[in-house]
C-alpha cells in the first residue's frame, strides 16, 4: 500500500482521526505491494485494468452527483424565487453558479486523468528498464564466468604438468573482468542513447504544452464520452 | 461563534469527500482567475491537503491557542508560493461559497457568520505571521548551482549556494524548487552548515516527478534554483543528547545521515557512530567516495555497506536493519533511520520488535509534509519518501 495517510505539519501531529477518503486519483496511483514468490496473488495486469475501471467509474459518479447538486441548487432557487421573490444564493453576485463551477471541475479532473496516465506510464518504463538492466547484468556475468572457466580449462590442457594455479586464477579473473567491463560499456552506451532520446522527448512535450494557468484552461474542453 | 455548530457543519460538508476541495478551487479560479497560475496543473494531492488542513483548523477552532503555532508556520511558509495578503479574502469567499453549496438546506445566516468569523481569525493569524516572517527571512532563497554531478542513472548530487545565508540544522529538510516548475519538494542538505553557506543536495529522479527530474536531468552548474526555509526536527541530533548513535540509511536517505556524521565531526564530542548505508544494488552506492573518506578520517566512525539485492542472486533481499541488528546490540544507542517510506517503516518495525524504545528511534514522518508539497504541487509520484 503506498497511498500515504496525511501525517503532520512539521513533526507536529495533526490531531484527531483524519479520515482519508478514496478518490479516483488515489485509486489510479495506488500501488499494491507484490506478494512474495511463494504466495499466490492476482494477475497484475488484471488488477491494473480493474483499478482503472474503478477510478473512471468514481469520476463518472462524481460528475453526475455534482451535476445533480447543481440542478438541486437551481431548482431550490427557483422555488425560493416563487415563494419570496428573492434568490437566496444570489446575495453575493460575485459567486459563480454551481453549474459553471462544475464545468471547470470537470476540465480539471480530465487534466488530472491524463497526467496520472502519463505518470503511470513513466513508472512502468522505469520498472521495465530496471528489470531489463538486472537480467542483462545477470546474463553478462554468467557469460563472463563461462568464458573464464573455458580459458582456465584451455590453459590447463596446454600447460599440462606445468600448470600453475596462481596463473590460472589470475587469467580467469582477467578475462572475467574484461568481459564485464565491455558489457558495462555497451550498457552505458545504450543508457546514454536512451536518456538523450528521453530528454529530447521531454523537451518536445514541454514545448507543445503551454504552462497551465493564467488565461490558459487547465485542460482541453471536455469532449463527450 | 458557535464551535460545536461549526464542527457539525464541517462534518456534513466533509462527507462529500474530494468534491469539496474540487468545488472550492474551481470557484476560486472562476472568481479570481489570476490565482490559477499559483498552482500546478495536477492538483489531486493538493486537495487532500486542503481538506485535512481545514479539518484540523475546524476541530480546534475553540482552542485557538493550540492552533496559533500551526497557523503561524502555515502563514510564514505560504510566502514561498507568492501568497500575499490580498489573496486571503479571495480564498475566504470561495470557501464560504463552497460550504454553502454543500450544506444545501442546512445553510443559515448564523452558520454563514460562524464560518466568516472563523476564517477571519485564521486569515488574520496567517497574514500577521507572514508579515512578521518578512522581517527575518525572505519568502524563498535564490541559489546558484555550483556543481551538478550525475552519480547514477537517476541520482544527482548538487552543490548550491544561496544568495543569502540559509540557516538550518543538520538533519532538517529544505524546500527546493525550480523557477520553471510550480512545485516544491523537500530535500535534506547532505552537510552540516558550512561557513560559505553552500548546501549539498542528493536528488533521485522519480518517474513523473516534476521537480526531481528537473533537478537531475534538466539542470547544470550556473543554473538557479529556489530554496525554502528548513522544516523538521525529527532527524536532528538534539534528542540524542551526547549518546552514541547508530545510523541507518537507504538510497538518497543517506543525505541527512551524511549531515549528521559531519555534525558529529564538527562538535568533536567523540561519540561513537556506527553507520549502515544501504542501496538497491552494489552499483548504486552513489557517494562511496565521500563515505570511505569519512571512515578513513574519523576513528569514531564505522561504516558497513549493505547491497539490498545482488543481480547474481535474484529474489534474495538483505535489509539494512537486519544487517545492523545481526551485527550487534545497539540497545544503548540512539538510532536514526532515513530512506524510502518502506525502508523506514520496516526498520522501525524491526527495531521495535527487537525491544528498542520509540524515544530512541528517530525518523521523519511518513509520506509528505502535506502542506508543503500539496499546496500547489504534484504529490504522489514525487514524494520525497519514495524518491529516497
Amino acid at each position: 500500500m503506498s497511498v500515504n495517510p496525511i501525517s503532520g505539519y512539521d513533526a507536529q501531529q495533526v490531531s484527531g482521526p483524519v479520515q482519508v477518503r478514496l478518490t479516483s486519483d488515489r485509486v489510479r496511483r495506488w500501488q499494491f505491494v507484490s506478494a512474495a514468490f511463494t504466495r499466490r496473488g492476482y494477475e497484475q495486469a488484471d488488477v491494473d485494468r480493474f483499478r482503472m475501471q474503478v477510478a473512471d467509474e468514481l469520476d463518472l459518479l462524481a460528475v453526475q452527483v455534482a451535476h445533480l447538486r447543481a440542478e438541486n441548487e437551481r431548482l431550490t432557487d427557483r422555488l425560493e424565487l416563487h415563494r419570496h421573490g428573492v434568490i437566496p444564493s444570489a446575495d453575493n453576485p460575485a459567486t459563480p453558479a454551481a453549474k459553471e463551477v462544475n464545468l471547470l471541475s470537470a476540465a480539471q479532473r480530465e487534466a488530472e486523468q491524463i497526467i496520472a496516465q502519463a505518470h503511470d506510464y513513466a513508472r512502468r518504463v522505469a520498472e521495465y528498464a530496471r528489470t531489463q538492466y538486472e537480467s542483462y547484468l545477470r546474463a553478462a556475468a554468467e557469460e563472463a564466468r563461462q568464458e573464464a572457466e573455458r580459458a582456465v580449462v584451455e590453459y590447463r590442457s596446454a600447460a599440462g604438468q606445468n600448470a600453475d594455479d596462481a596463473v590460472a586464477t589470475r587469467e580467469a579473473l582477467r578475462i572475467f573482468g574484461e568481459m564485464m567491463m565491455s558489457h558495462m560499456r555497451a550498457a552505458a552506451r545504450h543508457l546514454d542513447d536512451g536518456s538523450e532520446q528521453l530528454a529530447r522527448t521531454m523537451e518536445r512535450i514541454a514545448r507543445e504544452v503551454p504552462p497551465a494557468g493564467g488565461d490558459a484552461p487547465p485542460a482541453l474542453p471536455r469532449h463527450q464520452r | 461563534m458557535d464551535a460545536a455548530r461549526l464542527k457539525q457543519s464541517w462534518a456534513l460538508v466533509a462527507g462529500h469527500g474530494d468534491q469539496v476541495p474540487l468545488y472550492f478551487y474551481s470557484t476560486l479560479f472562476l472568481t479570481h482567475p489570476q490565482t490559477r497560475q499559483m498552482f500546478g496543473t495536477d492538483m489531486a494531492g493538493q486537495r487532500d491537503g486542503l481538506v485535512s488542513a481545514l479539518g484540523h483548523i475546524v476541530s480546534h477552532v475553540d482552542q485557538v491557542d493550540r492552533l496559533v503555532g500551526f497557523l503561524q508556520r502555515l502563514g510564514a511558509d505560504h510566502r514561498k508560493f507568492a501568497v500575499r495578503a490580498e489573496h486571503y479574502p479571495a480564498v475566504g469567499e470561495a470557501l464560504l461559497a463552497t460550504v454553502r453549496h454543500f450544506s444545501g438546506a442546512a445553510w443559515t445566516d448564523e452558520l454563514a457568520a460562524d464560518w466568516a468569523g472563523a476564517y477571519g481569525v485564521v486569515a488574520q493569524v496567517m497574514t500577521d505571521a507572514a508579515r512578521a516572517a518578512e522581517a527575518h527571512s525572505p519568502p524563498w532563497w535564490v541559489a546558484e548551482i555550483l556543481a551538478h554531478e550525475r552519480r547514477t542513472f537517476d541520482v544527482a548530487v548538487l552543490t548550491v549556494r544561496p544568495q543569502y545565508l540559509l540557516p538550518f540544522v543538520a538533519g532538517q529538510s529544505i524546500g527546493v524548487s525550480h523557477p520553471a516548475v510550480r512545485a516544491w519538494r523537500y530535500y535534506s542538505p547532505a552537510n552540516a552548515p558550512r561557513p560559505d553557506g553552500t548546501v549539498e543536495l542528493h536528488v533521485r529522479a522519480a518517474p513523473g516527478g516534476a521537480v526531481s527530474s528537473r533537478l537531475v536531468y534538466g539542470c547544470a552548474a550556473g543554473d538557479q534554483v529556489h530554496l525554502a526555509a528548513p522544516v523538521g526536527d525529527a532527524l536532528t541530533l538534539r534528542p540524542a543528547g551526547s549518546s552514541d548513535v547508530l545510523l541507518l540509511a537507504g538510497g538518497t536517505g543517506w543525505a541527512p545521515v551524511k549531515a549528521l556524521v559531519e555534525q558529529v565531526a564538527a562538535e568533536g564530542s567523540g561519540r561513537r557512530v556506527d553507520l549502515y548505508v544501504g542501496a538497491r544494488s552494489r552499483t548504486e552506492f552513489y557517494d562511496s567516495e565521500a563515505i570511505d573518506k569519512a571512515a578513513a578520517a574519523h576513528p569514531w566512525l564505522r561504516v558497513s555497506y549493505v547491497a539490498e539485492s545482488d543481480p547474481l542472486r535474484p529474489g534474495e533481499m538483505v535489509r539494512v536493519v537486519d544487517r545492523a541488528l545481526s551485527d550487534g546490540d545497539w540497545g544503548s544507542r540512539h538510532v536514526y533511520v532515513c530512506g524510502s517510506d518502506e525502508m523506514v517503516s520496516q526498520s522501525v518495525a524491526a527495531l521495535t520488535g527487537a525491544g528498542y524504545q520509540p524515544g530512541q528511534v528517530h525518523h521523519e514522518g511518513f509520506g509528505e509534509h502535506w502542506y508543503g508539497s500539496t499546496w500547489r504541487a504534484v504529490t504522489n509520484p514525487d514524494q520525497s519518501g519514495v524518491t529516497r
